[in-house]
């Protein structure tokens, strides 16, 4: 067996080409070096892809990849799965297909716990298509097909794949690269649908898009890392928190009062709803949430559809030609 | 070790091979409940049983519950005894009517001195007024046909399980129930005028009911009633019985109806087993596609397995990474979901990974008639995709064609890692035929050399038939990418110079004629000399076929030829085409295969065409040859 337990030795040969400070190269590196830690086998990890600057991602991995079509790989994904369990496949989806053309095939793999790592880089732009809008574009972003500003509202990547049943639901950031790395190890060691939206700067088209997020000083003021069984807090030493209340999200500064305590992050929570609320959370009036939103234990799309796609049975060989209805010729 | 395909087009599988009877069409109609279609699959087992050659083809109502006794909720089964069948619309020999709506929407098609078969207690003023006849069409004054027979067949059904069971005991069976026997007692009496032993069907219902004793009595009791009863009663007195031309070859051997649908999906189950690879069919609800995947559904096991994809694209999709993960892809498509997938298998083209497309032909654009025949993809098949995407075409001539061109598919598929679309029509998929069911051994095998993972080439190193190792993921060692974008000859590296375009669009091509090797000559039957020759393609085969024999019988020398391979096309393609002064290009939509025959070769002929939603007519095709012959049309 070889062993690869370095980034680079899962570095293909092809010349990595996003523009130059494209968030795509610190998502490549923490990509190779989460491959480099899992115990998995090289041979058994395939990066799937369409078309879009995202959609490179297999290019420049050296394990086995396969880039089709724009909007096909999730369900290509869900075929190699069946074929072959062992696998572990990984989906590298952009935004503008993500939530294009893969939408209906993405959205149905949640519901049936297909186990794939589906991750969802968010730029909030079309960068392949030279800045057109997609579905996650904010209102007021001025793109290629929209000079005087996007009026659609927009998806939160994250609350949709819960909606859809997604068992395992995570956020992170491109420059956040422990945290990200981190995620990525969670999503490689869920067994099912794995969605990690990663937000990612676009440099040429989308700049500056998360610059609330963009520092490591400005981070805490904006966002909760969401930790299993921690308080929901941020701000300067942790002064500001969220609470649920009437089936919404509100601020609250905690003191040592019991309306002002802070929610308690549960990622196995069975039901998704209060997931949900925390992924719709933005800036201004609330902190964004990155960490893993949801990670529930389901059976899986292939063990659960297990109706011979394996391979054949070798006590049974032989093909039953005749059927129940066979007769002989008198 | 490589296999030699001397002739792998089509294995002697059992295929009718009967001389031509004159065709005798008998029709069962009726109301839903009146079990039409177990009726037909019985008196089909009787029948083929007794060596008969039948041809099976059942419609269905558009809606799925109608109002009981409309003409939206008729269901229907037409049966010949011949290895053709004419449309519906055109002739039948014998039409039994379960209730006067079958009748109302049947009754064109009978012949003049064709029999009626009539269940009269259906025919009361409710239902003659839900289908419309004003007057009770099978007696008086109104009597449509000289020979109807008109039997109170629910009432004798209901004495010969109640009576009979007087005294006694056990729990009686419901109105309901004995009802429900009545298309038992219709078949006894279907049997009893064709002469075929009741053994089979007796068993059959031994077999199926042995669990209820009441249904069981109650069942054997109403199909003897009709059987006897058509003895005693004389019902048939005046009406020579048609004798269906008996098949000595098949004696002692094992038979069934098999459709079209069954046939491939036993060929699909075959590749599983002798590949011990993953064969996985995908497909979507899209009427008729559908009625293979409820049939797949129900058969997976064994390395075979069914998906019901959400979409076209995601079925497809599947598919592919099912190839891609070393198993045979294969997906259900009709109509305008075909289009959905022609990016897959442009993409399966370019990435080199097999891909099965079965694909079920339906009448009308758009949304159309989906329960209607045409060959209406042709078009679609053969140039429907972005740049030079090469798709291989099949489609099979039968029912039980259905089997061996499937495994024939498949074997491309894998052995050149192609998409390879079969072109099915409702003639086929949905018809059913007796089916000599072939020995084990005499079936294909699948070894192919570059199945081994052990392979020194590298992944896009093509062997002697142009075709690259089928290297899958998890395999150590052996990584690499692919995909849809354009790539240098023999490697995996994307490349987008002109010159490296070229040398793969020639290398795609050159493997199809690799491809148009392996499947092999177009045969030729009939006259060497022949004036003209008739040429078609899919399930109008028997019945081109009839016609061909029907004009040379009439003294016109025709030769007949079939294509069951559309693209590549057969290499003797060109020397068929010259080798007679006329040729009569016949097929059910506006002539698709005459204009890429003309556009590819120089040959004198015309386009023969039927784009109503229904099969042609033997006597039609005759009347086009004879005509065509004398030049009385170019």
């Amino acid at each position: 067996m070889i062993t690869h337990n370095q980034p680079n030795d899962f570095a293909s040969v092809q010349e990595v080409r996003w523009c130059p400070g494209c968030g795509d190269f610190a998502i490549l590196a923490q990509i190779k070096k989460m491959l480099a830690d899992v115990p998995l086998l090289k041979e058994e990890q395939v990066f799937l892809s369409g078309i879009g600057c995202a959609s490179r991602m297999p290019n420049y991995l050296s394990t086995y990849g396969f880039r089709g079509l724009h909007g096909g790989a999730v369900s290509a994904g869900m075929g190699l799965k069946l074929a072959q369990p062992n696998l572990t496949v990984w989906i590298v989806l952009g935004d503008g297909e993500g939530f294009g053309a893969a939408t209906q095939h993405l959205l149905h793999a949640c519901r049936r716990n297909v186990d794939i790592k589906v991750l969802f880089i968010n730029n909030e732009i079309r960068g392949l298509s030279r800045g057109q809008e997609s579905a996650t574009t904010r209102p007021g972003t001025l793109t290629a097909t929209c000079p005087e500003g996007s009026s659609d509202n927009p998806w939160h990547p994250c609350a949709l794949a819960l909606a859809a049943g997604a068992t395992f639901v995570a956020r992170s950031l491109d420059v956040d690269v422990d945290h990200l790395g981190t995620i990525l190890q969670r999503a490689s060691a869920h067994k099912g649908f794995a969605f990690v939206e990663i937000l990612q700067n676009c440099k040429v088209y989308n700049d500056l898009v998360f610059d609330n997020l963009a520092t490591q000083h400005d981070r805490p003021e904006h966002l909760i890392y969401l930790e299993h069984g921690k308080p929901m807090v941020y701000g300067a030493q942790n002064r500001q928190g969220i609470k649920f209340e009437n089936a919404s999200v509100a601020l609250v500064q905690p003191n040592h009062a019991a309306s002002t305590a802070p929610a308690i992050h549960d990622e196995a929570c069975e039901s998704p709803f209060a997931a949900q609320m925390l992924a719709t959370l933005e800036n201004p009036d609330f902190p964004e949430c990155i960490g893993v939103f949801r990670a529930v234990t389901r059976s899986c799309h292939h063990e659960s559809f297990n109706r011979g796609t394996n391979t054949p049975n070798p006590e049974t060989p032989k093909l039953d030609l005749e059927g129940p209805d066979s007769f002989p010729v008198e | 070790m490589e296999e030699k395909v001397v002739n792998p087009g089509k294995p002697d599988l059992g295929a009718p091979s009967l001389p031509l009877a004159p065709a005798h069409a008998l029709r069962m109609t009726g109301d839903a409940h009146d079990g039409i279609v177990m009726l037909s699959h019985l008196f089909a087992l009787a029948a083929g049983s007794r060596g008969y050659h039948l041809y099976s083809v059942p419609e269905y109502p558009a809606e799925i519950r109608s109002h009981a006794n409309t003409l939206a909720g008729v269901y229907t089964s037409s049966l010949a005894f011949a290895p053709y069948h004419e449309p519906i619309d055109d002739r039948t020999s014998f039409l039994l009517a379960m209730n006067p709506a079958g009748l109302k929407l049947h009754e064109s098609s009978l012949e003049k001195d064709g029999i009626l078969l009539a269940n009269s207690d259906s025919f009361g003023p409710d239902e003659l007024a839900c289908a419309g006849y004003l007057e009770n069409p099978l007696a008086g004054k109104n009597q449509l046909f000289h020979r109807t027979i008109s039997v109170p067949m629910a009432q004798l059904t209901n004495h010969a399980i109640n009576l009979a069971r007087a005294g006694e005991k056990g729990a009686l069976l419901s109105y309901r129930e004995v009802d429900r026997c009545r298309n038992l007692f219709a078949l006894g009496m279907l049997l009893w005028y064709y002469s075929i032993p009741i053994d089979p069907v007796l068993r059959w219902l031994k077999q199926k009911f042995s669990i209820n004793p009441s249904i069981l009595d109650a069942s054997q009791k109403a199909f003897k009633a009709g059987f006897i009863y058509s003895e005693t009663a004389n019902v048939f007195p005046q009406v020579p019985a048609y004798h269906p031309v008996e098949s000595l070859s098949k004696k002692g051997r094992i038979c069934r109806m098999i459709s079209g649908n069954d046939a491939s999906l036993l060929a699909l189950k075959h590749v599983a087993l002798k590949t011990n690879r993953p064969v996985l069919l995908a497909s979507t609800s899209r009427p008729p596609s559908h009625e293979i995947s409820s049939l797949a559904a129900k058969n997976t096991g064994d390395g075979f397995s069914f998906i019901l994809a959400d979409d076209e694209h995601a079925a497809a999709s599947i598919a592919i990474g099912v190839s891609y993960g070393g198993g045979l892809g294969c997906t259900a498509v009709s109509g305008i979901g075909f289009p959905h997938q022609s990016e897959v298998v442009s993409l399966a083209s370019a990435a080199e990974l097999p891909l099965l497309l079965l694909e079920y032909q339906r009448a009308g654009i758009s949304t159309g008639l989906p329960q209607r025949v045409a060959q209406s993809d042709l078009g679609m098949a053969l140039m429907g995709r972005n740049g030079e995407a090469p798709l291989v075409v099949l489609a099979p001539d039968s029912p039980s064609d259905c089997f061996a061109l499937t495994l024939l598919a498949a074997k491309v598929a894998m052995r050149f890692l192609a998409p390879v679309c079969i072109l099915h029509d409702l003639l086929n998929s949905r018809a059913s035929e007796s089916w000599l069911i072939p020995e084990p051994e005499s079936l294909p095998d699948f070894e192919f050399p570059h199945f081994a993972s052990d392979s020194s080439s590298g992944p896009y190193e093509c062997d002697d038939h142009l075709a690259r190792p089928w290297i899958t993921p998890g395999t150590p060692g052996k990584e690499h990418r692919l995909g849809g974008n354009e790539r240098k000859l023999n490697s995996p590296q994307v490349s987008f110079l002109p010159l490296d375009h070229l040398a793969m669009n020639r290398h795609r091509a050159a493997r199809m004629q690799r491809i148009a090797e392996f499947l092999g000559p177009l045969p030729v039957s009939g006259d060497n000399d022949a004036q003209i020759l008739l040429l078609g393609w899919g399930g109008t085969k028997n019945v081109l076929e009839a016609a061909t024999a029907l004009a040379r019988k009439n003294g016109i020398s025709v030769a007949f030829a079939h294509l069951r391979f559309l693209n590549p096309l057969p290499k003797n393609m060109q020397m068929v085409l010259n080798s007679y002064p006329k040729v009569i290009v016949a097929e059910l939509n506006s002539g698709r295969l005459f204009a890429l025959l003309k556009e590819k070769f120089e040959f004198n002929g015309i386009s023969f065409t039927r784009q109503d939603g229904l099969n042609f007519v033997i006597s039609q095709v005759e009347q086009a040859i004879v005509q065509f012959a004398r030049g009385e049309s170019s």
